[in-house]
């Protein structure tokens, strides 16, 4: 059981002003149609919430007088939210683990340590915020702590700043909170992948956005978060007025502003559509995901952390095709140390146990959390990212890799590189892997040595050498969002751009083509975990490629098998070589769509 | 007030689990207890004041206690430090 933690530097946002003198439009008024990109799919209706990123939330250390029964009661606010979420992870833990059971009743106990209490609240007497307050307080023990030279006692300090953390990212909540309410839907300028995880548990609805393309990774969070969400609409914040009702249709990529009760109406009623549909999928979970004439499909799920897992386990997902490991780089907002990597990737395993796992080493760099990287580059999406961040940062590397084979104990992990466009590359991680190995063998700790060890195809380079990767590789699994950006040098999340973004152009499927039968020539199996493998249209080309493994968010998985079960083999292999004489995208869908029944 | 020595026997010292046993039990009593390390008080009853002891196996900490029950109370921790936590 692993208790969400909110980091203090997440939430920089600040909340827009709720003096309605302040908002530029009224909050009432005509219904009005904004058309966007849609982002993720789904219908909110709700009340606008408009958010400004910029300096963040009561950074300041001190407070007025005038202020501290607020701060007090924020405090006291954020305590019972934090036991709160305790209680709740409680109950999850009674099922699965007494270890996680009495971690979280000694966390509790933090909480509600009344000699914790009273010198927080001391010091906001004496004018320091709440945040500051805490922060001071459980800074003053920690340091207690390193003092000590037993390692034993050292390592509590984990507890002290998880706990730290918590409050503090409870306080922070807390002002997003009480403003926000619960039926709100966020308007911002911009929303990061941090954000999403705030929104999280904020009961927030929805979410608009000025920028942001169809493929950033705010989006496929969105999408696996389940958040409907519309991007792309340049002006959101000023053309939608704070507190005003609206309705965000994240299939159609709208957002109706004051609604009339006829528009009201009609989007109920595909809530109503869209609920009835989920649940009529969810007879397909004990199915077994075979073709119309017999080819076994075997679905996996994209699964960042323990805690999402379990929706993997309810879709019936028969593994995890991507772990993306860097989701842990912002739930610490550090660098986790090689036992917290254990602990988080064994969580995984286990609870996904004797399904096997995929992890892919930190993906850092590109449009992914830079949160803890120094590094500037004019070009991050050619710049030092995915392998080659990791070669450079061997240490970070040979620790995660440590972590990696620590947990695979169970024999269900498998590592994927990410970013491979050489061939040295591979060696070169393979050496590290080599080293991490020989260091556990000192150490006398189990691991897996037959670990699989797979390259992530997702450059024009890897993909044209596909057959030379195919026979130093264990596994080859291919990340169609990269590897269609880098082929069309169309950067996904360049809103100018986008729509030269297409991972159905027939460059990109012949790139597939060749990484299929380079896989088949040396008997490799070769997924897809990209955003592909979960595209309405898609299921039918990848199959009909020959990729027998496709991973998808957990949200989609059954949607695929749905599509899986009324397919064919042989007339997916059929369209593919149609698909072959393509020239261009509109010909790819002019195909798919003779072929393709419209579910 | 009663005031006595205890010495922490078991070997991993007073971590986690030890440190909660100890804060539980002093929580059922009325009593002030109060665990003294090298002149430094802390609250029994403050679970980050008694992981902040750091106490390992073989040191030696003062008890204070105070209040209508403190003779159960004292009793009851003495033979709690002395049993060593339970640990095997």
């Amino acid at each position: 059981m692993r208790l969400r933690q909110v980091q203090p530097s997440l939430s920089c946002l600040q909340v827009g002003s709720m003096n309605p003198d302040s908002t530029s439009a009224p909050a009432s008024g005509e219904e009005r149609v904004l058309r966007g990109v849609a982002a993720a799919p789904g219908i909110a209706i709700g009340r606008a919430f408009i958010l400004d990123h910029g300096s963040s939330v009561r950074e300041s250390v001190t407070v007025s007088v005038h202020h501290v029964a607020d701060e007090i009661a924020r405090f006291h606010g954020a305590l019972e939210a934090v036991l709160e979420a305790l209680h709740r992870a409680s109950d999850l833990a009674a099922r699965q683990s007494t270890t996680a059971m009495a971690i979280i009743e000694t966390y509790t106990m933090m909480v509600r340590d009344p000699t914790m209490s009273d010198s927080v609240l001391q010091r906001i007497e004496r004018g320091v915020s709440a945040e500051a307050a805490v922060a001071q307080e459980f800074d003053m023990h920690k340091t207690a702590l390193l003092r000590t030279q037993n390692e034993l006692m050292r390592s509590r300090v984990q507890d002290i700043d998880t706990i730290k953390e918590q409050i503090i990212g409870a306080l922070r909540n807390r002002t997003l909170h009480h403003a926000a309410g619960y039926d709100s839907i966020v308007v911002a300028p911009n929303v990061t992948p941090q954000d999403m995880l705030l929104f999280q548990q904020t009961q927030t609805l929805g979410y608009v956005t000025e920028v942001g393309g169809i493929n950033s990774h705010t989006c496929i969070l969105a999408r696996d978060l389940n958040y409907p969400a519309v991007v792309g609409i340049g002006t959101a914040t000023q053309l939608i007025p704070q507190d005003a009702n609206i309705i965000v249709d994240g299939y159609s990529g709208t957002v109706v502003v004051h609604p009339t009760p006829e528009t009201l109406e009609h989007y109920r009623q595909k809530q109503i559509r869209a609920e009835e549909y989920r649940e009529k999928l969810g007879a397909l979970v004990q199915k077994e995901s075979t073709t119309t004439d017999g080819v076994r499909i075997q679905l996996l799920a994209n699964v960042d952390e323990p805690d999402h897992v379990d929706s993997a386990l309810m879709t019936g997902a028969e593994g995890i095709g991507l772990v993306r490991s860097e989701t842990m780089l912002m739930h610490f907002g550090r660098y986790p140390t090689e036992d917290e990597q254990v602990a988080w990737y064994r969580d995984i395993a286990e609870r996904m146990y004797p399904h096997p796992v995929t992890i892919r080493a930190f993906d850092v760099g590109g449009d992914k959390f830079r949160q803890g990287i120094p590094h500037h580059e004019e070009n991050p999406a050619l710049g030092l990212r995915g392998i080659r961040f990791l070669l450079h940062r061997s240490d970070l590397f040979e620790q995660q890799v440590l972590a990696i084979l620590r947990a695979s104990v169970h024999r269900n992990i498998r590592l994927l590189l990410p970013m491979i466009s050489t061939l040295e590359e591979v060696a070169a991680a393979r050496s590290v892997i080599a080293a991490a190995q020989q260091t556990l063998h000192r150490r006398g700790l189990p691991f897996d040595e037959q670990l699989a060890v797979g390259v992530m195809i997702e450059t024009p380079a890897s993909a044209m050498m596909a057959d030379a990767f195919a026979e130093v590789a264990d596994f080859l699994s291919i990340g169609t969002n990269d590897l269609a950006q880098y082929a069309l040098a169309a950067d996904r999340t360049n809103d100018m751009v986008a729509d030269l973004y297409d991972a159905f152009h027939p460059a990109v499927l012949r790139m597939l083509v060749m990484v299929v039968e380079s896989a088949r020539k040396f008997h490799r199996r070769v997924s897809v975990c990209g955003e592909l493998a979960g595209h309405a249209a898609a299921t039918e080309l990848l199959i009909g490629l020959g990729i027998s493994e496709l991973s998808v968010a957990p949200r989609l998985l059954l949607e695929v098998k749905q599509r899986v079960l009324a397919c064919s083999h042989a007339q997916c292999a059929q369209m593919v070589r149609e698909l072959g004489s393509c020239k261009t995208t509109s010909e790819v869908y002019h195909v798919l769509r003779t072929m393709v029944p419209t579910s | 007030m009663i005031e006595q020595t205890v010495r922490v026997v078991n070997r991993a010292g007073l971590h986690t689990r030890p440190a909660a046993m100890v804060v539980k039990l002093a929580s059922a009593f009325v009593s002030d207890i109060y665990l003294v390390r090298d002149g430094f008080q802390i609250n029994a009853k403050s679970i980050i004041g008694v992981m902040t002891l750091a106490a390992e196996q073989g040191s030696t900490l003062g008890l204070l206690v105070e209040g209508p029950d403190e003779a159960q109370a004292s009793a009851a921790l003495v033979e709690l430090f002395a049993g060593g936590f339970d640990e095997s």
